[in-house]
């Protein structure tokens, strides 16, 4: 018996690409036969990470197949030829209307990938999510409640985070002024936009010594230009797009800024949100979809998107060290429930179970 | 749940209290706002100038069905009747064209009706000036109507290059036609000639 994971694209830099590699390597240290196929894989990963899915792929019937579900496409159907047993790890599906002002083909994606979801109901034997939002997701679609595992975490590299910063980027922002921050792909459904709106608040109301950050690939280049053109256009500077940088730039940009601000609409699980708590770096977010679960309790959560209420928010924040203080003592204790290593032995728990 | 010991709620509201007592307001417009409203210089459009062009597009519907004549000496009603043949015989194919861009002429009406009426609305009676941000913004509708016109396009090149097929077939029957109607008219001629010579020697002979 093998436990195969099949995706569509194993790329760097990606949560589900590690989270895949992550799974890859808890089952080996466990002494299970494993694989990763994937029908598109990142050049810049060492060889035999995944190999490449065969035209002609038949896994045994005793071969337990992990299948990663986080966008439309014929893959998604092949599952169904598989003759194998079948577990999807559902990743949740941008909803489409966030994409069709910007970009048609990833909105037909989207749509396909929600409609393939749905029919894939009857192929796989059980499920697995990274939070009660996607699994919320699942059984609307029909998918019987109690096949369906909500994992407590992604596995989250954090051994990297402990590599060392850009000095120049470090010593370039470390300036004394304030620095907002936000990662996450420049899409629409991040709402990008929004952060742009209470930053230039903040800036002309409160502290007009600031800037902010937002960093991530840019994905949708309409989206990205009416993003610039919209800070052009209320008259806000400052705002750093710094597009695609190295890992060691990110590091240098957390550890420079003040407050991380998440104002996204739709996410299945928010790995950054995780990646601020690991940095120290007080959280707030809008009140949608995973980001509740995500944050559990921790961080600042706001249900209203009121540029005023943020800014000052944000005032309070930076200008309290009180406040700071019992935020990130919140954050830290939230940390704690990602460990990595409890994290494993649960996943191999719920194999066990099912094997 | 880990729990915040920041009691957010009581801060939320102080702060919502702080705001309203200082009596601050949010002037910051929203992305959707600035799609529709915002005015950064960038390009200017002549109001008057659109509304000609849309009287135009009204004024003017095409037709498929349109005046047949002949300026052949002789031969026009034929000519005319062949002509009409031929446009009989295309309707399938030109009809459907000719209502697809008067479909296409009427949605470009609308869009230039909305546009005129919003542009008045916005307070800009002869020069408007639309925001970068807008066009940007709006980059998608155009690319979408330019994918229509381009797939309308492409069907009428399509149909066009079958009616010229069809033409020149037509054209060619026509000539072969128009031969023998010559012929004929000859043979026709030939006979009245023989008839009348026939006419004119048996007269001799009576004589």
């Amino acid at each position: 018996m093998r436990i195969i994971q099949v995706l569509g694209s194993l790329l760097l830099g990606d949560a589900i690409g590690y989270h895949t590699i992550a799974i890859k390597k808890i089952l080996i240290d466990a002494g299970y036969a494993t694989e990763i196929y994937a029908e598109h894989i990142d050049k810049q990963f060492p060889e035999r990470t995944a190999a490449p899915l065969p035209r002609r792929f038949c896994p045994k019937a005793d071969d337990i197949l992990i299948y990663h579900l986080s966008f439309g496409g014929g893959l998604n159907l092949r599952l169904r030829d598989w003759k194998c047993r079948k577990i999807l790890m559902y990743h949740n599906i941008t909803p489409p209307q966030f994409f069709e002002p910007y970009d048609e083909k990833s909105a037909a994606s989207a749509k396909e990938g929600l409609e393939q979801a749905s029919q894939l109901r009857e192929h796989v034997e059980r499920c697995v999510v990274m939070s009660g939002f996607n699994k919320r997701d699942l059984t609307a679609m029909g998918y019987p409640a109690d096949r369906i595992w909500v994992m407590p975490s992604y596995f989250i590299p954090f051994e990297n985070y402990e590599k060392v910063p850009d000095v120049d980027l470090l010593n370039q922002y470390s300036d004394g002024r304030i620095n907002l921050l936000f990662v996450g792909r420049l899409a629409p459904n991040k709402r990008q936009e929004d952060v742009i709106r209470v930053f230039a608040y903040y800036k002309k109301y409160i502290n007009a010594n600031s800037r902010l950050f937002l960093v991530g690939a840019e994905a949708f280049p309409d989206y990205v230009e009416a993003l610039r053109a919209y800070a052009a256009a209320i008259g806000v500077s400052d705002v750093i797009f710094p597009g695609h940088i190295s890992f060691a730039q990110i590091i240098a940009i957390y550890r420079i800024a003040s407050v991380f601000l998440c104002m996204s609409e739709h996410e299945g699980f928010c790995v950054p949100l995780v990646e601020a708590m690991y940095f120290d770096l007080p959280v707030i977010a809008y009140d949608a979809a995973a980001i509740p679960e995500t944050l559990g309790g921790s961080g600042i959560l706001l249900d209203s998107k009121d540029p005023g209420l943020w800014a000052a928010w944000i005032q309070r924040i930076v200008g309290s060290p009180e406040l700071r203080g019992q935020i990130l003592e919140g954050q830290r204790n939230r940390l704690k429930q990602f460990h990595q290593q409890t994290a494993a032995a649960g996943f191999l728990n719920y194999l066990r179970q099912i094997i | 749940m880990s729990g915040t010991t920041v009691d957010i709620q009581k801060i939320t509201e102080e702060i919502k209290a702080e705001i309203a007592e200082k009596g601050l307001v949010n002037d910051i417009p929203s992305f959707d706002e600035v799609i529709l409203y915002n005015s950064t210089p960038s390009c200017k459009i002549d109001l008057n100038l659109l509304k000609r062009e849309l009287d135009y597009l009204k004024r003017n519907e095409i037709h498929y069905y349109r005046e047949i004549t002949s300026y052949h000496k002789w031969l026009a009603p034929v000519v005319a009747f062949v002509k009409r043949v031929i446009r009989k015989l295309c309707k399938f194919l030109g009809e459907p064209a000719v209502n697809e861009i008067n479909e296409y002429h009427r949605h470009v009406v609308k869009a230039l009706e909305y546009t005129i009426r919003a542009l008045e609305q916005a307070g800009n009676s002869a020069e408007v000036e639309p925001s970068y941000a807008a066009q940007l913004i709006d980059v998608h509708k155009y690319k979408l109507l330019a994918e229509q016109y381009a797939a309308v396009n492409y069907r009428m090149g399509k149909d066009l290059q079958a009616l010229q097929g069809q033409l020149r077939q037509l054209q060619e029957d026509y000539e072969q036609l128009k031969l023998q109607s010559e012929r004929a008219e000859l043979k026709a001629d030939i006979a009245k000639l023989r008839t009348e010579k026939e006419k004119r020697n048996s007269g001799e002979q009576q004589i």
